[in-house]
């Protein structure tokens, strides 16, 4: 189902992409789903789109990993694109049975499915090019300003690396429980909605049961090795500027700007 | 009964991940045969496991059981009722309230009916030492780690399977509970002619109970032979990360000071046998 590949999982290399700082590449990526937020016409997606693709191309990242990373949410996609196209009124283009495609739906849902998709993206490629340490090193220094006003940034940081170290931990671990019921004749596909609830127990319950007794692991782990939150932690890689990463950003803010510009003139 | 043919196995295929975990492999196991599965964390023992009931289908070659390509979408539920696989640390895959419905999840996957179901479930917790009457009603969750790998076996041996395939079963378990599971699996296999293949690391157990041993090393089949061939030759076993059992250790030790012994000694009354031989005066 999910063979090798997880969401959020890191892909380690050594490109343009993977070498920027976190920190750059954090700003970007808000600044990037801020101006798909923007974006309302073709040039502006074509300018996103081309964008993405390019800095997937410079990570290194094959592109069938893409189709791969956005596979589990098609159903998503599926829905909020059919939603838009069948319930948009205006003027109608096809009749299927009861329900009418318009031209206004179609050219919001492609809007939504196209928003969405880059979102998507535009996290998997967060991910994929910043190891959790990195990411998470970070996070913790664009939230530091906020902890005068009592935001905890290191504790979220934490919880973040740790949530993002597990997450193909629990990607794999499903698959293994479920190849180990399957071998005992369970069946994740058959029967109808009831029969198919039920069969998820086999999966959930082992699997929720692995994840509480490793949670308590690792706080015992933690503990034991005195960690104590944030409070004069010192790190062993320190972050750093550098030209590129001034490059990235001067790039960013002036294609924000476009959109931004764009967004202005009606476009 | 099982026969592997050229079978490949890439994980990720056309990733940056991608491994390539199993590589040409070629094995014919036949039926009432015990067959251990040796080799070094990661040679690809677990993956070579998973094919053997089509959980993991191969990337190239095939794997055939009774006559049945494990690729054959059709045969997907006669096929697990074949071969029986026990995962490394099955106790993690508990789920039901209590151990009778949880050892009974196989059996009545399959249709049985009440009486069948509670004979088999009784038949498979006593096989793996555990009173029937007294853990049927407890939790799973409530049994030592030790017995929890118990339960989870009889999960599977209550499904009979004629096939039955065991990724280190005793891993973890004290050193009696270790000889008598794997006890009990020998005479299970001797009794009802049950295929076993046993991955372990552990030498002594394969010499013990296994016919035939196949050794992996990085995804390839290393070498393969009865444990009597394969502790015969104990040139490179060591660089395959794999250790002589004590009896074959020691006469190594012994021919390599300078005394004319046989090397292919497995328990160590044959190994006292064979230092007597030598031995002044033959005692
Ligand atoms: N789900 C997976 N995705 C990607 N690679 C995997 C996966 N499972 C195993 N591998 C890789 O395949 C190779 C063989 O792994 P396998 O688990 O079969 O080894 P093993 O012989 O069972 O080791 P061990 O003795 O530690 O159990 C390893 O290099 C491993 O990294
Ligand atoms: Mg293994």
């Amino acid at each position: 189902m999910f063979d090798g590949l997880t969401i959020g999982q890191f892909i380690p290399g050594d490109s343009l992409i993977h070498r920027l700082d976190p920190r750059t590449k954090i700003v970007t990526t808000i600044l990037l789903v801020a101006a798909v937020m923007l974006a309302g016409s073709w040039p502006a997606y074509l300018v996103l789109s081309i964008l993405l693709l390019a800095v997937f191309t410079l990570a290194g990242i094959p592109p069938g990993m893409l189709w791969q990373n956005l596979r589990p949410f098609w159903f998503i996609l599926g829905i909020t694109f059919l939603l838009q196209i069948f319930f948009t009124p205006g003027e109608v283009v096809f009749t299927a049975g009861p329900l009418h495609v318009t031209r206004p739906g179609l050219a919001l849902g492609g809007q939504i499915l196209w928003r969405l998709t880059v979102l998507i993206l535009a996290g998997f490629l967060l991910t994929a090019t910043t190891s959790p340490l990195k990411l998470t090193a970070g996070l913790e220094c664009l939230l530091a300003p906020g902890k005068r006003f009592g935001v905890p940034a290191h504790e979220l940081a934490m919880m973040m690396t740790i949530a993002l170290r597990f997450i193909p931990t629990l990607f794999s671990e499903a698959q293994t429980i479920m190849k180990a019921q399957q071998s005992r004749g369970a069946d994740f596909m058959q029967g109808g909605l009831w029969g198919r609830v039920r069969g998820i127990v086999p999966l959930l319950l082992p699997l929720f049961a692995g994840a509480f007794r490793r949670a308590e692991d690792l706080a015992t782990a933690m503990e034991s090795r005195c960690y104590r939150g944030g409070a004069g932690r010192t790190r062993m890689e320190e972050l750093s500027l550098r030209g590129i990463d001034f490059g990235a950003l001067i790039l960013c803010v002036a294609l924000f700007s476009l959109i931004l510009g764009l967004r202005w003139r009606g476009w | 009964m099982i026969t592997v043919n050229n079978l490949t196995h890439i994980y990720a295929p056309g990733t940056p991940l991608e491994t390539i975990s199993l590589r040409n492999i070629n094995l014919q196991i036949s039926r009432g045969e015990f067959v251990a599965l040796a080799g070094p964390t990661g040679s690809g023992k677990s993956t070579l496991a998973q094919h053997f009931n089509g959980l993991l289908l191969p990337s190239a070659g095939c794997v055939l059981v009774n006559g049945m390509d494990t690729r054959d979408k059709k045969k997907r539920r006669e096929l697990w009722r074949t071969v029986g696989l026990v995962f490394q640390y099955p106790e993690q895959q508990l789920f039901e309230e209590n151990v009778f419905a949880e050892v009974a999840f196989g059996p009545r996957n399959m249709g049985l009916d009440r009486r069948e179901v509670e004979r088999r479930v009784r038949r498979a917790l006593e096989m793996t030492g555990l009173e029937y009457d007294t853990v049927k009603s407890m939790s799973p969750f409530m049994l030592s780690g030790g017995q929890q790998r118990r339960v989870a076996l009889a999960g599977i041996l209550a499904v009979e399977p004629p096939v039955l395939v065991l990724d280190e079963p005793a891993a973890g378990l004290d050193p009696a509970g270790r000889r008598h599971l794997l006890e009990q699996i020998k005479a299970w296999q001797l009794s009802r002619g049950t295929t076993v293949i046993l991955i372990t690391h552990n030498m002594e157990d394969a010499a013990r109970y296994a016919d035939r041993m196949v050794v992996l090393l990085k995804g390839e089949k290393w070498r393969e032979g009865t444990p009597r061939q394969i502790f015969g030759q104990p040139e490179g076993l060591h660089e395959a990360g794999l250790d002589l059992p004590l009896p074959a250790g020691v006469m190594f030790g012994l021919k390599e000071k300078g005394l004319a012994v046989r090397c292919d000694t497995l328990t160590l009354d044959e190994a006292e046998q064979e230092i007597k031989t030598v031995l002044p005066g033959g005692k």
